[in-house]
């Protein structure tokens, strides 16, 4: 593992059963998330990246999937394990505490039996040993970083007596809790209004600079991508095709699934145009996929793509996989 | 949450008399004649029945009969038994506890049985003891009341000759006397309630809520009785609130099994005599016992979910 | 053609098919019972009674000496007839009302619900007591008492699925056109709700099985001559000590139908319902995705 990385996935491959067969949700799928960077997962629906997200933590039922590779987490205190393979019970010590995660709906990811200051405490509980007068006054404080205010009174509240962009906010400070490295945001901000987006996006940029923690930013919106994120990795069928700066992938894409999706965003200036779209769609993943997995779609597509390309490396944390700009490079070391 | 109560008890009161209204109205719509009924179908002179009649209000208009009833109803005044020519509220008086009891200790059992089972049943989805025991459920619950009875009784005369009449002048006595009915009572409630239990644990452990409290890295036990437990119980109590209901006239039958002295026996030979002030009283007694539950567990939700006591 | 194949896999599953033939052979049974019963359901003979089970009488004779297999057929006859007369009543008063309530709402459900409130204060059996009570005892009497209990069931359920559907796109599209509200609730809403009552009408078959037995147990249901299972329970209660099969082999019976009722109604609601069908081991899992890693 790199000395700045906090997660390394390798060739990590998830298999789910379903009432329909197995599904091959992810297929080998390879990533870096470094220190302190905002790192975009982005992809269309289906792709893989929750599947991804989900597997660092080890949230898939048990008897219904089967891993494969290794997902290393090198812990605050400096060891490195492989979240596939630790048992339960250093999983539970990791989930919340070294990883935290927060997902779509906020309304249905809280109890709604239970005041959110009690669902924080017993966060702070199950991971520090901290008296319940500090884990009270922990809580307020959170409540008040993330913007609910006055933190007293909220705190005795339930769920349904909070919006979507609160309830939101009330996650993030439940994530925070425990002070994480890592904090996976799984579509946080697609099920709210656009206004509400950009404040929750704010506050995640706010408070990661203040906390110097690394976010994994899954979304399948690219203008998220580019308000926060430092990399980003694209997803297709279950794999990896790019990962690059930010800067990088809207400059310069390299694969031609990446290129298409950024001509598909709708742009201010360009009225009249017809929107670009991506003819056919992703595969089943029902069944095994032979060779690359977009040449179906790929205007590019060659003889070679029959073969699963190899991840080329531009430089390090940057790479696609795709023969298209092999000749090119081919000639320019020739040449 | 007072004016939630408040609401509650409203709408019931009306219910309770129409209730009544329509009890008292099937009993007079009858064609058996009460007078010959009281008269013990002997032969009488017309002073005779005359006086019946005025004893019984006969002579009254139907609306002030009843109006008569509801009266003696609120102040403990049960009419009086057209057979035994006796206060029928002393009647019920000795048998009221019984059946109280039967019902109150079935459904003890019921959840203090089912609902570990079920959710025991949740967590360990699909193992063998799920399996087993939900082929046990559904064999239990599909067999009548009356039934189980006859086979408890075949059964516990071949353990030590277990007495189910006899006295019951203290606690003691009361619990022996009544355990085994009221286990053959309460099968039906068990298997349902320990059924729901599971179906609705199942849906609980899949949910949102469920997720984010395993990404918080909480305990399982923790999740699954603080979080999943609180949410899962509340289609429970409408499933175990309709069984306790159904218990009542379950109650019937087990005591006619058993041959125990409670409510239910007094009623039957009520019917079967053409008794009315007895069937009336106990009919409106039974259905106001289950009203009251109904709203107890309606004040329970509200207790469990904040959610129902701001609609 | 495929995708067809599919489907009825998944509806023949191994206990809808047991639960199907079963039941269709205890229906046919009580239907044809003339046919099928050895002996006349009255057939005295008092030199045969208390017999145990034997070539000539499959399940032995009773007190009276009649055959007892016989019996159960003509009684299933009964029981099952006056179940289904029981849960037709229901259907027919429930659902309309169901439909009514949920389309139009308002004032009419409201008075629709305080109505079915009254009823469901009743618990089931204590209605049809006083039915019996005042109006004589007979089956009739305890059919009409316990079909007028079971319509809540029935009329709520309709009334949520109405609710549920009232909302959907293509009610909107048929009102836009025209179509009167009659047409709408029977012709387009209420064949999206058939499966789901079908499902509970299953279920309500096998309560009243066990409702009526219940009343036929105490004297209030069918009168003699006629016997149904639940009469045949009473009558062999006596005689439990003697000879057990009396009671054993009714009482049987009935658990045995309302089981498959039971089966057949999740059955019919796991078809339904995709997301609870039973999904193969880990271990099969394992092997299955074996041979998919390996590529």
């Amino acid at each position: 593992m790199n000395s700045d990385s906090i997660i390394s996935i390798e060739n990590l491959t998830v298999n789910l059963m379903t009432t329909r067969g197995i599904v091959c949700a992810v297929r080998g799928v390879d990533l870096e998330i470094r220190k302190g960077e905002i790192h975009g997962l982005v992809g269309e629906s289906g792709c893989g990246k929750t599947m991804t997200a989900k597997s660092i933590l080890r949230l898939h039922e048990e008897n219904r999937t089967l891993y494969g590779g290794r997902i290393m987490l090198k812990k605050s205190d400096g060891a490195e394990v492989n979240i596939l393979d630790i048992k339960k019970k250093e999983l539970q010590s990791i989930r919340g505490r070294e990883v935290a995660m927060i997902f779509q709906d906020p309304m249905a990811s809280l109890n709604p039996l239970l005041t959110i200051g009690d669902q924080i405490g017993e966060m702070l509980k199950a991971h520090t040993e901290l008296s319940s007068e500090k884990i009270g006054a922990k809580t307020l404080a959170l409540l008040d970083m993330v913007g609910i205010k006055p933190a007293e009174e909220r705190s005795r509240q339930y769920p349904f007596e909070f919006s979507g962009g609160m309830a939101q906010r009330i996650m993030i400070a439940m994530a925070l809790s425990c002070d994480p490295q890592l904090l996976i945001a799984d579509e946080a901000t697609t099920a709210l209004d656009v206004t509400t987006q950009a404040q929750i996006l704010d506050l995640m940029k706010d408070l990661q600079r203040r906390i110097g923690m690394s976010i994994l930013l899954i979304t399948h919106n690219f203008g998220v991508v580019a308000e926060i994120c430092d990399r980003t990795s694209v997803m297709y069928a279950g794999k990896i095709v790019e990962t690059s700066s930010v800067q990088e992938l809207f400059d310069a894409p390299h694969h031609p699934y990446t290129k298409a999706l950024i001509n598909s965003i709708p742009r201010s200036g360009r009225s009249g145009e017809r929107l670009v779209t991506i003819p056919g769609a992703p595969p089943s993943l029902l069944q095994p996929i032979k060779g690359c997995a977009f040449a179906p779609r790929c205007q590019y597509a060659m003889e070679k793509c029959c073969q699963e390309p190899k991840m080329r490396m531009v430089k390090r944390g940057h790479g696609y996989a795709c023969y298209l700009n092999d000749d090119r490079e081919e000639a320019e070391h020739d040449g | 949450m007072g004016r939630y109560i408040l609401k509650r008890i409203l709408q019931i009161i009306p219910i309770f008399f129409v209730v009544s209204i329509i009890i008292f109205g099937i009993v007079r719509m009858s064609p058996t004649d009460p007078v010959t009924v009281i008269l013990g179908g002997k032969k009488a002179t017309e002073a005779a029945i005359a006086a019946v009649k005025i004893k019984f209000h006969f002579d009254q208009p139907i609306v002030i009969q009843y109006l008569l009833w509801m009266k003696g109803i609120f102040t403990g005044d049960f009419g009086i038994s057209y057979k035994y020519q006796q206060a029928v509220s002393g009647m019920i008086a000795g048998r009221l506890l019984i059946t109280l009891g039967l019902i109150a200790i079935s459904s003890f059992f019921g959840i203090v049985i089912a609902i570990p089972a079920g959710v025991l049943c949740a967590v360990k989805k699909n193992t063998a003891a799920d399996r087993v025991i939900s082929v046990v459920a559904v064999i239990l619950v599909s067999c009548p009341v009356f039934l189980t009875s006859i086979l408890m009784i075949m059964l516990m005369s071949h353990i030590n000759g277990a007495i189910f009449t006899g006295t019951y002048t203290n606690l003691a006595e009361f619990f022996q006397r009544l355990s085994v009915p009221s286990l053959a009572l309460s099968f039906s409630m068990i298997a349902l309630v320990a059924r729901v239990s599971r179906t609705s644990m199942i849906k609980e452990l899949k949910s949102n809520y469920v997720e984010t409290a395993r990404a918080k890295g909480l305990s399982s036990q923790r999740i699954i009785l603080h979080h999943a437990f609180k949410n899962a119980i509340i289609p429970v109590i409408t499933v175990a609130s309709i069984q306790i209901g159904a218990m009542i006239v379950g109650a019937v039958l087990v005591e006619n099994v058993f041959a125990l002295p409670g409510l239910g026996s007094l009623l039957i030979s009520g019917i079967n005599t053409s008794d009315y002030p007895i069937v009336q009283s106990i009919m409106l007694l039974l259905v106001g016992a289950f009203l009251l539950i109904n709203l107890l567990v309606d004040i329970l939700y509200a207790v469990i979910d904040p959610r129902i006591r701001y609609e | 053609m495929k995708m067809k194949q599919k489907n009825l896999g998944h509806f023949f599953t191994v206990s809808m098919v047991i639960s199907l033939i079963l039941l269709t052979v205890i229906i046919l049974a009580s239907v044809f019972a003339a046919y099928v019963a050895p002996y006349e359901q009255a057939a005295i003979d008092m030199s045969k009674t208390f017999q145990a089970p034997s070539a000539a009488h499959w399940l032995g004779t009773d007190n009276v000496g009649r055959d007892i297999l016989s019996r159960l057929i003509y009684g299933a006859r009964v029981t099952l007839l006056s179940a289904l007369v029981v849960v037709v009543i229901s259907v027919i008063i429930g659902v309309p009302l169901g439909l009514i309530s949920g389309y139009y709402g308002g004032k009419v459900d409201n008075i629709i619900m305080r109505v079915e409130d009254v009823i469901l204060a009743f618990p089931a059996l204590l209605l049809a007591f006083l039915f019996v009570a005042s109006f004589g005892k007979s089956i009739t009497n305890a059919i009409v008492a316990l079909g007028i209990v079971y319509v809540p069931m029935i009329s709520r359920l309709t009334r949520s699925l109405t609710l549920t559907e009232r909302n959907k796109a293509y009610v909107e599209a048929a009102q836009s056109i025209g179509f009167s509200d009659t047409r709408i609730l029977f012709r387009h809403i209420l064949p999206n709700c058939v499966s789901t009552i079908i499902t509970q009408m299953t279920l309500d078959i096998g309560y009243a099985i066990l409702d009526l037995a219940a009343l036929s147990f105490l004297g209030m249901g069918v009168q003699p001559p006629i016997s149904d299972w639940g009469a045949m329970l009473e009558e062999g209660r006596a005689f439990i000590q003697i000879s057990p099969l009396l009671c054993l082999a009714p009482g049987i019976s009935i658990i045995v139908t309302v089981v498959l009722l039971n089966m057949l109604s999740d059955n019919i609601q796991m078809y339904l319902d995709q997301s609870q069908r039973k999904l193969p081991s880990f271990k099969k899992l394992r092997k299955m995705a074996g041979g998919l890693i390996e590529q």
